[in-house]
């Protein structure tokens, strides 16, 4: 689907199509939940992050300027929500003491990955993505699974592309080093 | 600069156009390298590998319908709370203006002194409740008072009426013709 049909799906919305936004979620509900998923770590806050988007989507979209695509700006959405969930959970650890280990353990009991291969598979990616600082994990995600341009992670996250491109190149030096020490 | 480090810029881009062509040029030329800046390229693709998952739950079947109905819960939502703040505002409107009246005065002493003239009994009667002895009658009692507000410093007559039920006492206070009135509640000034 272009960007074009993306805006007609919009325009169709705000004229009151509600057959319209069904269409627009059912697009991008997958890149969302995986997008907040490889961020915040867990099944359980990802899933919360992604019904906190699309209701956002719902009430928000007459906003939507048409000047850059919708993908851009669902997924600056879906950004800043991730991104403050994960401060507001460590607030939130930091006020009440609690166990990390026992909130990953409690958060990964449900999960929409139940296959042993996939489950490892997403362990390793976890455990890889957990050591990066906030602004690296996001550039990491964006340009390596998304295959975004730095350009377009420029207008996702407002940041500038010498700025991606330096936390960039600390992300991929800290996997890379985890990576080589697991061999 | 170390040669790691040198790849993970090329990987990153930050390399400039010249920077990054005598680079590539050097991988043309080096084996060692070229398989150094593919082992990185592996690490990556592995780790994109990893990312490469499929869930095996209806969850997204299911996601649209549990959203839509958050948002219809959310439409009556917003209108919860603006209904949760009008109530007790008005509420606390409605009692402050209820209570405006009985209140003010308690707190506000009238910064008024002055002297009593004569003190005119419109009608008497006597209650005795225990040792208090209550007057029902409503006084008519001519003051000079005088504000002690320096701006309005001239003596003012007033014919002050005090209302009925008053206690002797008070009575007893406004004959003794020196008084400062301490709370409007007791008094009223009536029109000279």
């Amino acid at each position: 689907m272009t960007e074009l049909q993306d805006f007609e799906l919009v325009k169709e919305f705000i004229a009151g199509s509600e057959v319209a936004f069904n269409k627009i979620v059912q697009k991008y509900q997958s890149k969302i939940y995986w997008h907040a998923r490889r961020l915040l770590g867990n099944h359980m806050d990802a899933d919360e992050v992604t019904q906190e988007v699309l209701i956002v989507l719902y009430n928000k979209l007459h906003t939507f300027n048409f000047q850059s695509s919708l993908f851009t700006w669902i997924f600056r959405i879906v950004s800043t929500r991730s991104l403050n969930h994960l401060r507001k959970g460590k607030l939130k650890k930091m006020l009440f003491f609690e166990d990390d280990d026992e909130e990953k353990r409690y958060k990964n009991n449900e999960d929409i990955v139940r296959d042993l291969e996939n489950k490892e598979k997403l362990d390793k990616l976890d455990k890889v993505l957990d050591k990066l600082a906030l602004k690296q994990k996001e550039v990491f995600i964006l340009r390596n699974f998304e295959g975004l341009s730095y350009e377009e992670i420029s207008k996702i996250t407002g940041r500038s592309v010498g700025g991606l491109k330096a936390n960039y190149f600390h992300a991929i030096k800290k996997v890379t080093e985890m990576m080589n020490e697991k061999e | 600069m170390k040669r790691n480090d040198e790849i993970l810029k090329y990987l990153s881009d930050l390399m400039n156009d010249k920077e990054k062509a005598e680079f590539e040029r050097e991988i043309s030329l080096s084996d060692d390298l070229r398989k150094e800046v593919e082992k990185y390229q592996s690490l990556l693709g592995q780790i994109k590998f990893n990312a490469d998952i499929k869930e095996d739950s209806p969850y997204f079947q299911n996601l649209l319908p549990r959203v839509r109905e958050k948002i219809g819960k959310g439409k009556v939502k917003r209108l919860l709370p603006r209904a949760a703040y009008l109530v007790p505002t008005l509420t606390a409107v409605a009692l402050i203006i209820i209570n405006i009246g009985k209140f003010t005065p308690e707190k506000a002493p009238v910064n008024n002194t002055g002297s009593v003239n004569t003190v005119k009994k419109t009608e008497v009667k006597t209650a005795e409740k225990g040792d208090e002895q209550y007057l029902n009658a409503d006084y008519s009692v001519l003051a000079n008072l005088e504000y002690i507000d320096a701006a309005k410093s001239e003596p003012i007559s007033f014919e002050v009426g005090l209302k009925g039920n008053a206690n002797q006492e008070t009575i007893q206070k406004l004959a003794d013709r020196s008084f400062v009135i301490p709370y409007m509640e007791d008094y009223f000034l009536a029109s000279k």
